[in-house]
């Protein structure tokens, strides 16, 4: 007796448990939306949805194939830092001093200078060793021209000027 | 999926109404749930997943706007809000009695069990559904059920005691 009474009541309160769930679902579906908020959102949506699609086919046209801009753009780097890490090599002054030291150095870029002078000699004693000041270095100027260093206090710069040797008749 | 969306507008209003129980707000966590549906819509698939990812986007909305706010998280209701619930008036429902009690009785759970008996009971969802919005283990699911089914029924009980001794009254 008092089993069935139990399962009476367990029976009892599934058939509440299924009664609240069916309430709650009643109460649930009488919540309705404003008719101007959902067509606001509708127009919004539509909106939205050609905005981007634009934007997703503009952007499939321009870069279909993002490994062959990827490549592209490593590439142009590499050939780019090639050519700057090459001039610079080239123009800093003071880069071979490091490797080469400066006797070698200071004779040169001033020799090439020297040499593209027009040769107008009259006597091979015309050339003359230049003074460097404290370097070792020295430099011979064409026959027919004069040479000298005129900066002195920095060893990695070296300005030369060169003057053609007067004529004494 | 554009064609899909509308279908589901009234959901995700809904959801969001169980939310934070406020009409504007509930409108502005939905709308955004539509239109970032739009935007990722190449990640969603299916149906079935847009509706999940659309009740998904809603939950996290309201936690984000719950810690902007500074006010509680999710799931963890003062007690004044407790008792603020359950003075709140039903303006918007014209329903029974009966219904109205069990709303009622649903609103003073915690956040989390409510949430998970309204996806169970109103949105008819599964527990591996519930879990995967709600983004906890399907374990956490069925003991939330559990619990709040629990809970209501206590809280139903003492009114069918009334009723018992009403109608015993009325057969005197």
């Amino acid at each position: 007796m008092a089993k069935g009474v139990n399962e009476s009541n367990h029976e009892k309160d599934d058939s509440r448990h299924e009664d609240f769930e069916l309430h709650l679902r009643t109460a649930h579906q009488q919540i309705q939306v404003r008719p101007e908020w959902a067509e606001e959102v509708l127009n919004r949506i539509a909106i939205e949805t050609k905005r981007t699609t634009e934007v997703e086919f503009t952007a499939k046209a321009t870069f279909g194939w993002p490994g062959t801009w990827q490549m592209a753009a490593t590439l142009a780097a590499g050939i780019l830092l090639a050519i700057l890490g090459g001039t610079w090599i080239a123009i800093t002054p003071g880069r071979n001093s490091h490797t080469k030291g400066n006797n070698e150095k200071s004779q040169a870029i001033p020799s090439a200078h020297l040499d593209a002078q027009p040769i107008a000699s009259e006597s091979p004693k015309s050339s003359e060793s230049i003074p460097q000041g404290s370097s070792t270095s020295s430099l011979r100027a064409a026959p027919g021209y004069l040479a000298a260093r005129v900066s002195a206090d920095d060893p990695d710069f070296e300005i030369y000027v060169v003057l053609p040797q007067r004529n004494h008749h | 999926m554009h064609d899909q969306l509308p279908d589901h507008l009234l959901r995700v209003y809904r959801f969001a109404m169980h939310l934070c129980r406020d009409q504007h707000l509930a409108e502005d966590l939905a709308q955004e749930a539509m239109l970032r549906a739009v935007r990722h819509r190449d990640r969603i698939s299916e149906p079935l997943a847009l509706k999940i990812w659309l009740l998904r986007v809603v939950e996290n909305l309201w936690c984000d706007w719950c810690r902007a706010k500074g006010n509680h998280s999710s799931g963890e209701l003062l007690e004044a809000e407790f008792v603020q619930l359950q003075l709140e008036p039903l303006e918007q429902l014209s329903q029974s009695e009966e219904v109205e009690m069990t709303v009622s009785a649903m609103r003073r759970l915690p956040e989390r069990q409510r949430t998970v008996l309204h996806l169970i009971a109103c949105e008819e969802l599964s527990i591996s559904e519930t879990a995967d919005v709600l983004q906890i283990t399907p374990e956490a699911v069925r003991s939330s059920l559990s619990i709040a089914r629990s809970q209501m029924r206590k809280m139903l009980r003492p009114r069918d005691a009334n009723q018992n001794n009403q109608l015993q009254r009325e057969d005197g």
